[in-house]
């Protein structure tokens, strides 16, 4: 696998499969909640890759190109998504329960121990996050991955997902509050306590 | 719009700390949150598990391309045998 990924050749197309496979469903299940979507993304990957396999031409990794093309396979998809859903912006009764009447938080925010630099984060923080994200409602779940985990810009996300940018913001900022809160609940288990 | 409070609250703190984040706010707002922030203990924690939060995301986005495979994180059997067939 190592050895595909470095490579700037065209490999054989029987071997795509084993060496790119989990990679691009690991790549897209990151991006895209449900599984079998994410089976079909990446065979729609593979059978694009396969018919325009003569415009590779070892420009960059192969590996590259491929998720080049399942990005623009994910963006359709996210498109399809939106046109059948008819309330862009339902209320969220959660993230208004978390705070009372005067806006105070019901329940005090707590200090965090963990250390971006630690290498723990890596193990134990981010499978968690993933399982947080996986929580979340998908308009706030596409928003946060796109926005946040991949740094689109704002305009680029309104499009994908058509919605305005004062939505956008409103989706990014209950996809964060709803990420802390279900951190502080089931616990992104900490790094390995830093200090304090 | 962001609707303002004449005394920033949590709620509104949490929504313009946010906002900042994404790049979306404004000077005057920038102010009005610093002094909540000052105040409030709470929201200084938020504001920080923020910060938190968009690194670890980040983290995660580019360690999904190259990290080690789970079992949950894999193509199943039957996906990858169908793809096979498709795909030589």
């Amino acid at each position: 696998m190592q050895d595909g990924e470095i490579s700037k050749d065209l490999p054989p197309a029987d071997v795509w499969v084993d060496q790119y496979g989990d990679l691009l469903f690991r790549y897209a299940r990151l991006r895209v909640m449900d599984r079998s979507d994410c089976e079909e993304l990446v065979q729609e990957t593979f059978l694009a890759a396969l018919k325009g396999k003569e415009n590779f031409k070892g420009q960059c990794e192969f590996t590259t190109w491929l998720v080049g093309i399942l990005k623009h396979k994910m963006m359709d998809h996210f498109r399809r998504q939106q046109r059948d859903q008819t309330d862009p912006l339902p209320d969220d009764s959660v993230v208004e329960g978390m705070f009372g009447r005067s806006g105070k938080w019901k329940k005090f925010p707590r200090r965090w121990h963990i250390d971006p630099q630690d290498s723990a984060i890596e193990s134990e923080v981010l499978p968690a996050l993933q399982r947080c994200m996986d929580a979340l409602p998908e308009s706030q779940r596409q928003a946060f991955a796109l926005s946040v985990m991949d740094e689109q810009k704002s305009e680029e996300v309104c499009k994908t997902l058509s919605v305005s940018a004062t939505n956008l913001y409103v989706l990014l900022h209950r996809a964060r509050l709803r990420l802390r809160d279900c951190r502080e609940k089931k616990g992104i288990p900490q790094a390995r306590a830093v200090k304090g | 719009m962001l609707k303002l409070p004449k005394v920033l609250n949590c709620q509104a703190a949490a929504e313009m700390s946010c906002r900042r984040r994404d790049g979306s706010l404004s000077y005057y707002q920038r102010i009005t949150l610093a002094i909540h922030l000052i105040i409030c203990a709470g929201c200084r924690l938020m504001d920080k598990q923020f910060y938190l939060l968009d690194m670890a995301a980040k983290k995660l986005g580019s360690k999904g391309f190259s990290g080690k495979s789970q079992q949950e994180k894999a193509l199943s059997l039957e996906a990858r045998e169908k793809l096979k067939q498709l795909i030589r």
